[in-house]
């Protein structure tokens, strides 16, 4: 009877921090610590605490706070052992603890700046203007219709994480399938005229290693421009169609982010 | 001035902010097939804004300068009365995690993930997707650091979306651009160690 309305408020209470330092500036405040002389002890033994009634809860998140737990363990045990019983690469160095102190004061000046800006979102989405529907477009576009290499790759990862999901686990299969056979697949099922949706090319693949040769065999389509990609606009579904014989479709270029920047210039100069 | 009533026009029709170059444009080329008011110049446009946005004070709209430009709008106190019409959207406010990793973007961007996890000693990738998605952050473009990470950085519509008329007008954005970031996670490498020392350093002591 007792432990649902615990567990319930153990799930309040984790939403209420953003991560262990969100946690650790809670405690600084709550035990009223200058954040310049936090007393590691008395904050590792409430940070602990804390965990442990968080333990119940979503692993990612845990895992950072775990990680942090052991670094408050970690510097409480150092500054048990005396001076000269230290590790040697670290006798002359400053006390570690300074690097947790200077995360903590950084991330509290973002802390409030987030704060900051959360104030102007609350005016200024209370203010309605023309068009509610704000669509703002992908810089990384080439115009319109055009698809980026990121918007490929995004697509690419949803496809893979998808196969992931589908195959099962402990199945070996002797995988044979090479990016020629793939462009011979993808012309196949690309017919002039037609359009195909990224993610239906993907349909009867069935492992990972299956996924990135027919990704690699479409870029590849996609380079010698037999097939184009195009989306209405972002975020849209991706349709990939065979590009007009005799016509050359627009080039797909890398999108600019993509490719190198200039890297090589100023060195040669004098 | 004969003009501010087309001004009035124009920034009720747009659907972006108006900057007021681009308004002093349209004045000058004049209306589809008639004559416009050659002379008229970017500085008196920016003069009869502020006008139309004190006579439209005491008003249900408002003018605000966001994202370089003009833009109207219902009156925040009324936004209760507006919501209740159909196909009106707010759009929905970030989370807690979200803001944190949008704040770290606006004052420290292009920036990549690692480095922003290195302050906010959190995985981010959830909150970026997220960002990336509601279009007030973008790629654009990558560290020429190892592995040669993608960078964000913020879009017209962070601008927009925070009522902002542009990156200056954070608030502290002096300070927190100055701020030292921690150096990204990398299990490798000691040239990491070494700047994660120099950075304890440099730690403030006041």
């Amino acid at each position: 009877m007792l432990e649902t309305p615990g567990s319930e408020a153990l799930r309040v209470e984790l939403s209420a921090f953003t991560g262990p330092l969100d946690l650790l500036l809670h405690l600084i405040k709550e035990q009223e610590m200058d954040i310049y002389e936090i007393r590691l002890e008395k904050l590792t033994e409430q940070y602990l605490a804390r965990l442990d009634k968080m333990r119940e809860e979503n692993l990612a998140v845990a895992g950072e706070f775990l990680v942090m737990a052991a670094t408050l363990i970690y510097l409480k045990s150092r500054t048990l052992l005396p001076v000269q019983d230290r590790p040697p690469e670290e006798v002359e160095d400053e006390d570690p603890k300074w690097e947790l102190i200077r995360q903590l004061i950084e991330y509290r000046k973002f802390k409030e700046a987030a704060g900051q800006l959360g104030d102007r979102e609350a005016l200024h989405s209370r203010i309605f203007g023309r068009i509610p529907e704000r669509v703002v477009v992908n810089q990384a576009m080439q115009g319109p219709g055009q698809v980026s290499m990121f918007d490929l790759v995004w697509a690419f990862q949803k496809v893979l994480r998808s196969v992931e999901e589908r195959s099962k686990v402990g199945k070996f299969e002797d995988e044979q399938f090479t990016v020629g056979q793939k462009i011979e697949f993808l012309l196949d099922r690309v017919v002039p005229g037609e359009e195909v949706f990224f993610e239906e090319l993907f349909r009867t693949v069935s492992s990972r290693g299956e996924v990135v040769v027919t990704f690699l065999a479409l870029l590849e389509l996609i380079r010698l421009r037999q097939l184009s990609a195009v989306q209405e606009g972002p975020l849209k579904p991706i349709r990939i169609r065979r590009t007009p014989d005799g016509i050359l479709g627009v080039p797909a270029e890398e999108a600019p982010a993509v490719e190198g920047t200039g890297q090589r210039s100023g060195d040669s100069a004098v | 001035m004969e003009w501010a009533r087309v001004l009035e026009a124009l920034l009720f029709a747009a659907t972006e902010p108006m900057e007021p170059s681009r308004l002093a444009t349209i004045l000058r080329d004049g209306p589809e097939g008639g004559q416009g008011w050659p002379e008229v110049k970017e500085a008196e446009v920016r003069e009869e804004l502020t006008h139309l946005a004190e006579r439209l004070a005491p008003r249900g709209l408002i003018l605000r300068e966001v994202a370089g430009g003009f833009r109207i709008g219902t009156a925040p106190d009324l936004s209760g009365w507006v919501a209740k019409l159909k196909g009106v959207v707010r759009p929905p406010r970030l989370s807690p995690p979200a803001l944190e990793t949008m704040a770290v973007i606006a004052y420290r961007q292009p920036i990549s993930r690692a480095e922003i996890e290195a302050v906010r000693g959190v995985d981010c990738s959830g909150t970026l997707d997220t960002l990336v998605e509601r279009g007030v952050i973008r790629i654009s473009g990558r560290s020429d650091a190892p592995g040669r990470p993608i960078l964000y950085s913020t879009t017209p519509l962070f601008l927009e979306h925070f009522g902002l008329r542009d990156l200056e007008e954070l608030p502290n954005s002096e300070e927190l651009r100055r701020v030292k970031l921690p150096a990204p996670v990398d299990p490798s490498g000691p040239q990491q160690k070494e700047l994660l020392h120099e950075a304890v350093e440099t730690s403030p002591q006041s």
